[in-house]
């Protein structure tokens, strides 16, 4: 049987009328011809205008010879059962097609060994007469070159559709370790926040509070409940672009109550809401935000790990142990900012990361290029050792700054910032307690001193501390004194260290008798900032969401 | 984080093959070694070809010639609705209007789409061969004269 196939949708009365001449020359009544619609009728061979898959593929089956036009269907068809088959393509002259590629397909293909040709009728005729000669490709096999396959699968399997779609956040929520209304704003988590709200909103939340406030801490006690009252009352401000403050009502230390929880988070969410953030990534640096996680649905977790917190005083240290752990475990990073604690607890973390303190670097160095006293140090006399940051009792080492400053009476010392000693604690007439000064102003007092100090205390939050101040002394290009702490070790020959009162007077007098340069000192902090330090951890975040996307497991601290 | 989202909970790829009928339609079923792995849709134009593929899912759209530009228009608007409803991974094509069509919405939607421009096309790519550039993530020629650099690419033919 001869079957000849022109394709569903067109006619291709050239072919047929020559086939159809030529059996009826031949009297072959064995052949069988699908023609199309509108096409012209066949007069000897038997025809129909179009087959259903199957029929056709019966009769690809049960041929001898196929003639087909240039059509691919037809070839493989063909092809796959081995069978001979002559191809004649339609031209665009005289078929009425758009353009010549059959003629380009069936030169290509009979290139390649697949086909035999025929590209007018005369060829056509010539090789019909003895068709049994024009040879057969051998069978292909029924699928595809291996080559594609393996191309697609792999696209296809490496394909992020397989994994979990990327995931994106569309702003930040801050539990933070201080207060906005009531704390110097130079804090690690304010700043990273202030510079972070340059792309995505934020929300920042006032520290929650690590411990229940007790009442025989007699003044302390209510100064702190009337701050925290007075923070509370402000609700949700906006002080500055994409960036909003807000207090929650709750209790400190009692973040796991049920109710407290459902109240905390209600309040954080309506207020991200007002800001505009949907998918937030949650940032904590207070661990008892760690109790709201569950009801606060977020994109990403992020842990500031600035400080040892379970070494906080009269805190629940089980707690918040077991809040630092599971946040290390949790959290998407894990932010070290102190070289001690990242060296000791990286391996505790999903993922850590090491980015310290910035600096305003060029707020404080114009301050002390423009030299703007303030005021009220006008009256008081040089030479000026300044501590310029909160005093709390755990941190200050109180005793040992009694015995400098009333060891050196000639010299003034200044003290700028809240003060959580008791009032009376000292009575020198050489120091000036000079309480808390707006963030923007402290770089003119570090200015107007000459030696900058750092009496700490000797203990384990401490040991493992890294005071902002640091990178803010030496901005100023002031020399500093202070006592020691291990994050100093990135700091040799910068910074002077005393370990006791009689070191401490004499690094001071030895400082003022001959300071080192100040570009010496600002040198070491210039590149500092904190855009370069938020841009550090815009990248991480950055680089995690192309590290999540791979298989789960692949990830590990 | 991941596991409480669930998020890792490792789900077939689910793939859209469309082409017309005829050698369009018989190239992108010698694709079945990738077809079987994953969960596939199969759409074209013709409904007779229901039966050769009755283990999966199958659609019938209208047939659309580039004259017949009503037909083109029901044609672009079933593909969409197809797409809605199914939401592929991956959309696949061999060819023609119906096949660009499921690739644009495809891309539209998310999914990652692969061209493989008909073996016919020796050389110079089909019309919506060219087309579909900007919305194949893989796009691919039978011919290796006609790969260029800047795609399409030339990775094996379908025999």
């Amino acid at each position: 049987m001869i079957f000849v196939t022109v394709g569903s949708q067109l006619p291709f009365d050239r072919l047929v009328k020559a086939i159809d001449a030529w059996a009826a020359k031949n009297g072959r009544q064995d052949v069988f011809a699908q023609i199309g619609h509108n096409a012209w009728r066949p007069k000897y061979i038997k025809w129909v205008e179009t087959l259903k898959p199957e029929e056709f593929q019966e009769k690809v089956k049960t041929a001898d010879l196929i003639i087909s036009h240039a059509g691919v269907g037809t070839i493989l068809s063909s092809l796959e059962l081995g069978k001979r088959i002559l191809v004649m393509p339609r031209m665009k002259k005289l078929d009425a097609i758009r353009g010549e590629h059959q003629i380009h397909m069936t030169k290509s293909f009979s290139e390649c060994g697949l086909l035999n040709a025929a590209f007018d009728e005369k060829e056509l005729l010539s090789k019909l007469e003895d068709f049994n000669k024009i040879p057969i490709h051998e069978k292909i096999g029924p699928y595809a070159s291996a080559e594609l396959i393996d191309a697609i699968s792999d696209f296809i399997d490496s394909s992020p559709a397989a994994c979990p779609k990327a995931r994106s956040f569309d702003g930040i929520i801050c539990f933070g370790g201080e207060d906005w209304w009531y704390h110097n704003r130079g804090h690690y988590d304010m700043q990273m926040m202030r510079k972070l709200s340059q792309q995505f909103p934020v929300l920042y939340v006032n520290s929650l509070g690590m411990r229940i406030p007790k009442l025989k801490e007699g003044a302390t006690f209510f100064l702190r409940l009337n701050k925290k009252i007075r923070s509370l009352m402000r609700g949700l401000r906006i002080p500055f672009k994409n960036f909003g403050v807000l207090s929650l009502w709750n209790i400190p230390g009692l973040q796991n109550n049920p109710l407290l929880k459902m109240l905390m988070s209600h309040q954080a969410k309506r207020a991200a809401k007002k800001l505009g953030i949907r998918s937030p990534l949650v940032w904590i640096n207070c661990p008892p935000a760690v109790e709201l996680l569950d009801s606060i649905p977020h994109e990403y977790l992020v842990y500031q790990r600035t400080d040892r917190y379970e070494k906080f005083p009269d805190i629940d240290i089980e707690n918040i142990k077991s809040y630092d752990l599971k946040l290390k475990r949790e959290a998407d990073i894990t932010l070290f900012c102190s070289s001690l604690l990242f060296e000791e607890e990286s391996a505790d973390c999903k993922r850590a990361l090491f980015v310290d303190h910035g600096v305003d670097y060029q707020i404080f160095n114009d301050a002390a290029d423009r030299h703007r006293e303030p005021q009220e140090l006008k009256k008081i006399p040089h030479p000026r050792i300044g501590f310029i940051g909160g005093i709390e009792a755990f941190l200050f080492d109180s005793k040992l700054f009694l015995e400098v400053a009333g060891s050196l009476k000639d010299y003034s010392f200044i003290l700028v910032g809240d003060s959580a000693l008791p009032k009376n604690w000292c009575n020198l007439s050489n120091v000036y307690q000079l309480g808390q000064r707006p963030y923007e102003e402290v770089a003119d007092y570090m200015a107007a001193s000459d030696v900058l100090i750092m009496p700490w205390n000797k203990n384990d939050w401490i040991k493992a501390c890294n005071p902002v101040k640091l990178k803010e002394y030496l901005a100023v290009g002031k020399p500093v004194v202070s006592t020691w702490f291990y994050e100093l070790k990135r700091y040799g020959g910068f910074v002077s260290i005393a370990e006791n009162a009689h070191d401490f007077i004499m690094a001071i007098k030895k400082a003022l008798a001959s300071p080192q340069d100040p570009d010496f000192l600002r040198e070491r902090v210039k590149d500092e900032t904190w855009e370069k330090k938020a841009e550090m951890v815009i990248k991480e975040l950055e680089k995690l969401e192309i590290i999540t996307n791979p298989r789960p497991g692949s990830q590990k601290g | 984080m991941a596991d409480k989202d669930g998020l890792w909970k490792s789900s077939a790829t689910k793939i859209l093959a469309v082409s017309s009928p005829g050698g369009h339609w018989i190239q992108l079923n010698r694709l079945f070694p990738v077809f079987s792995k994953h969960e596939t849709v199969f759409v074209t134009t013709n409904p007779n070809y229901r039966p050769g593929i009755s283990l999966a899912k199958f659609y019938s759209v209208i047939e659309a010639t580039r004259k017949e530009k009503l037909n083109l228009i029901i044609q672009l608007v079933e593909i969409f609705y197809i797409l809605l409803r199914e939401r592929p991974d991956v959309v696949i094509s061999t060819g023609a209007s119906c096949g660009f069509f499921g690739l644009f919405f495809g891309k539209l939607l998310g999914a990652r789409t692969i061209w493989i421009d008909s073996i016919a096309n020796t050389q110079i790519l089909s019309l919506s061969g060219r087309l579909v550039a900007k919305f194949a993530d893989l796009w691919l020629t039978q011919w290796p004269e006609l790969s260029t650099p800047k795609g399409p690419e030339y990775k094996g033919r379908i025999i």
